[in-house]
């Protein structure tokens, strides 16, 4: 990703390949390993996100539900305490009729007398009674321990009392304001033995009753009441806490929540108090909703010390995860260790194998796809080695190309037609040598200088065909062809020229005998390809070319010169300076082939030789005319220039031998000056 | 259903007039007063309730002879529920029950107490009514058990039967108050006085309806009878 691809919205495919290159880029990591992990925590990281999560709204949903329950629980108990407490002052109030001496005590009729009776009873009830009132069967105060003040009963009073009259067992009870206090007040009447009075009695919703609740619900307790004047709905009520576990600072706070949310009976509502969220509930106690005065039990339980345990557990969670994860990444660099450990370890063989080296297997050990795949490379290596073994075999027997050409083709029989470049090269008087000499030195020499020339060959990119004795013969344009083999062959004959001069330079020093080369060189059609049969094939080709050339190469023992090339190679490279030798008809051709010496390349060419060539061609010319004398005249001026050593032996020798016959036969006037050879 | 239930027997109507129409035509020569009484409200007979007449008291004489009644307590309820017996009569409260009861009264009329006793013959259960009025009896052991003795001022007093029938023979003639009492009824109901003209000649009729009030009688405990576990 070397470009960004800011600017480029021509189209969508694009910025979305852009976008897929770029997320490409961020997960293409460097290593397996950590690609590994990245994966593992991609896949475990949201599992254990959705755990926590799920876990965490199970549990706050548990919460809420055990807050919910807890409260419930709790109304139903306060409302219980609330009937027992109820229960108790019947009790109280029941017994008290019965009492023979309360009876009696009422039976003087004196209010002095009954009221001290009713205190009497109030204080032996231990709390279960706070307050009494006896009121005549028509609702005409007796005594009433609280002096409220009232003669007649009135309100609230008369209307508990109407409800127990008409009660079954004249039982009756109710909340009722007194003194500003809600008091739970219970009435029975009192027969003697018919009925004679109502038996009211009382106790407070106060701290004291609060705190029993609390200690039996373990939430707070408080006793509320709304307060609101008629036809002022709009306003919110006041507010007044009569009784509450709660401290002060919170009951403030639960004032001010409740004149927001009013009364209300259905589910639990959340206040916040001074530590934290309170699930609240409340049972109505006193009043109708509409009531001016409203008075209600609101139950109350932190949801705090269940979050408390919530976060405990949390915390656990949470190490546990990390301890998870922390397994996991140490698991996963194990893992990744053994998988790229083998894996690196193949990637180093490889870039052996390629380097070449094919030795050091690597170890295998297990039956997984790494341990299957080392053993695949190791195959692989053995194969590649037994095929380099085979390869430099096949271009020690052969040449390189050829070894090459074999190689990546399929070896079938039959070639193609094709120019090619021939080079015939082989020892003048090799014979000569061997018989002079050691077996054993014979073949140093010839090892010494087939090297020689094949290095030459191969360095002028031509191709080893065989090796026939002392004979080479090398190929340029076959397998392969290339724009100059012709040159390629040319230089080849002079570098071969040259690597003679140095290889006799050292046969000297070691006293050995010296060695000429004789070079043909044609170029011309041939068929090249694999020759032989289905099971032994040799790459070659064949064709008049390559006769040619070997006659070529044989022609330089008859016109004593290094090299003989053909006038098509003249052609095909005319870069160098060639000098015509003559005019021949070889054995089996029947049209002439004009033959060329190559001398040297203009650039190392002396005046000397240049003047010489000159001279050559023009006494050829007089020999071609037929002007006997002045052609052996000039033959022989040119003889004389050439050392003495060298003077019979020379080209120009052969052509003052062949003129002491020609003018004796009779030649036509035109004369096309072909010399025939009918030997081969 | 409540406090206010009624006790009530329902009498054949037919019977009732059948027995008046009887009486009518059996002719007797003293002043005699002949009493059916019903429920205002249910046209049912009203039992137990008490008639009196009232005569001045210069004629009281030869009704007013001291006598000896039994309220006897019979499984824990007070026999005969209603009693009526004249000023200066000695009542006897006898206990015919395993268990000790505790009678008393807290009425006007009478104030009284008998404290815990049983069935032992040496155990003084009487008391003796001096004044004219309904005397409410409780037991101070069975708060359900309610009996009332009427003490009326002569012997001119009888209570209603089962079919809210009574009568009243030896009325000397004249014209005279005649009072009804009953537990139920109530204060300001219809037919409570009445002025009735007494002849030889012939019986005079009251016939009269009553308002009830609702009974506010305590129920009896359910587990009162532990007879069976003695």
């Amino acid at each position: 990703m070397t470009t960004g691809y800011v600017g480029r919205l021509t189209s969508h495919e694009p910025v979305i390949d852009e976008a897929r290159a770029a997320l490409m880029a961020i997960f293409s990591f460097r290593s397996f390993r950590t690609r590994l992990l990245v994966f593992l925590l991609a896949l475990m990281i949201p599992v254990l996100l959705g755990i926590y999560v799920f876990v965490n709204r199970e549990n706050n949903q548990y919460t809420t539900d055990t807050i919910n329950s807890y409260l419930e629980l709790g109304a139903d108990v306060f409302d219980f305490t609330r009937e027992e407490h109820k229960n108790t002052l019947l009790t109280i109030t029941s017994t008290m009729t019965r009492d023979w001496g309360f009876r009696n005590a009422f039976g003087t009729g004196d209010p002095y007398t009954i009221i001290d009776a009713a205190d009497n009873i109030l204080l032996r009830s231990l709390g279960g009674a706070d307050m009494m009132l006896i009121a005549s069967m028509d609702g005409e105060v007796i005594i009433d321990t609280k002096i409220q003040g009232f003669e007649s009963l009135e309100g609230e009073w008369r209307e508990l009392m109407d409800s127990a009259a008409n009660d079954l067992n004249g039982i009756g009870d109710a909340i009722i304001n007194v003194a500003g206090v809600p008091y739970q007040i219970t009435v029975i009447p009192l027969f003697l033995p018919t009925p004679v009075a109502w038996i009211f009695g009382g106790f407070p919703l106060d701290k004291r009753f609060t705190d029993t609740v609390k200690q039996s619900i373990v939430s707070d307790v408080s006793i509320v009441e709304f307060v609101q004047d008629k036809g002022q709905e709009q306003t919110p009520a006041d507010v007044n806490v009569i009784a509450s576990t709660l401290s002060a600072d919170d009951q403030v706070r639960l004032t001010a929540q409740l004149q927001r949310s009013g009364v209300t009976f259905s589910g639990t509502q959340r206040i916040n108090l001074a530590d934290g969220e309170y699930g609240t509930l409340m049972r109505p106690l006193y009043g109708e909703p509409g009531d001016s005065l409203q008075t209600v039990a609101v139950i109350q339980k932190s949801y705090n010390e269940n979050f408390e345990n919530l976060e405990a557990f949390q915390r656990v969670l949470l190490q546990f995860y990390l301890v998870v994860i922390g397994i996991s990444l140490v698991v996963v660099v194990v893992l990744a260790r053994s998988v790229t450990r083998p894996i690196l370890d193949l990637a180093k063989r490889v870039k052996r194998i390629e380097e070449g080296d094919y030795g050091q297997s690597v170890e295998v050990s297990g039956r997984d796809e790494i341990s299957q795949l080392a053993g695949s490379v190791n195959k692989m290596a053995s194969g590649l080695a037994e095929k380099e073994k085979v390869r430099d075999l096949l271009g020690k027997v052969v040449s390189h190309e050829i070894a090459e050409e074999l190689l990546s083709k399929t070896i079938e029989l039959g070639g193609e037609e094709k120019v090619v470049s021939v080079l015939f090269a082989d020892i003048k008087g090799f014979t000569t040598l061997c018989e002079s000499a050691a077996p054993e030195a014979v073949l140093t020499l010839l090892n010494r200088y087939l090297s020689a020339i094949t290095k030459v060959i191969e360095d002028n990119h031509g191709v080893l065909d065989k090796y026939t004795g002392d004979s080479v013969m090398a190929l340029f344009g076959a397998p392969l062809t290339r724009e100059n083999d012709a040159q390629n062959a040319v230089q080849a004959a002079l570098d071969i020229q040259q690597c003679m001069v140095q290889l006799n330079k050292i046969h000297r020093e070691e006293g050995l005998g010296l060695m000429e080369a004789g070079i043909g060189v044609h170029t011309g059609l041939v068929v090249a390809g694999n020759l032989g049969s289905q099971n032994r094939l040799n790459y070659t080709v064949i064709g008049d070319s390559v006769n040619l050339s070997a006659r070529l190469e044989g022609l330089t023992r008859i016109y004593n010169t290094a090299n003989i090339v053909s006038a098509a190679c003249v052609q095909a490279a005319p870069e160098f300076i060639y000098r015509e030798l003559d005019l021949v008809q070889v054995a089996g051709k029947s049209e002439p082939v004009r033959i060329y010496q190559v001398v040297g390349t203009r650039a190392t060419i002396t005046n000397q030789q240049q003047r010489e060539l000159t001279a050559f061609a023009d006494a050829l010319a007089s020999y071609r005319a037929q002007r006997w004398e002045e052609a052996i005249a000039k033959f022989e001026q040119l003889q004389l220039s050439l050392p003495e050593s060298v003077r019979d032996d020379s080209l120009y020798s052969v052509y003052l031998e062949r003129m002491t016959y020609l003018p004796n036969r009779n030649l036509s006037p035109d004369w096309d000056g072909v010399f025939a050879f009918n030997r081969k | 259903m409540g406090f206010a239930r009624l006790l009530s027997i329902r009498p054949p109507l037919t019977l009732a007039l059948a027995l008046l129409m009887a009486l009518h035509v059996q002719s007797l020569n003293a002043a005699q007063l002949r009493i059916a009484l019903q429920d205002a409200d249910t046209g049912e007979a009203v039992v137990d309730a008490v008639v009196e007449v009232h005569i001045p008291v210069a004629m009281q004489n030869g009704f007013s002879a001291p006598q000896e009644f039994s309220v006897d307590q019979v499984d824990k309820e007070f026999v005969a529920n209603v009693t009526v017996v004249n000023v200066g009569s000695r009542v006897l409260f006898p206990n015919s029950d395993d268990i000790l009861h505790h009678v008393y009264s807290f009425s006007p009329a009478k104030v009284f107490e008998l404290p815990l006793y049983g069935n032992g013959r040496s155990v003084d259960f009487s008391q003796i009514f001096e004044q004219a009025g309904v005397v409410e009896l409780g037991c101070n052991i069975h708060d359900w058990m309610l009996g009332y003795v009427y003490v009326a001022a002569t012997t001119l007093a009888v209570k209603t039967d089962e079919n809210g029938q009574a009568t009243i023979d030896g009325v000397p003639e004249g014209s005279y108050t005649v009072s009804v009492w009953h537990p139920r009824a109530a204060e300001d109901s219809a037919g409570l006085q009445h002025s009735v003209e007494f002849s030889d000649a012939q019986p005079s009729t009251l016939r009269s309806a009553l308002s009830l009030t609702r009974d506010n009688r305590l129920r009896r405990a359910p587990n009162v009878s532990r007879t069976r576990y003695r």
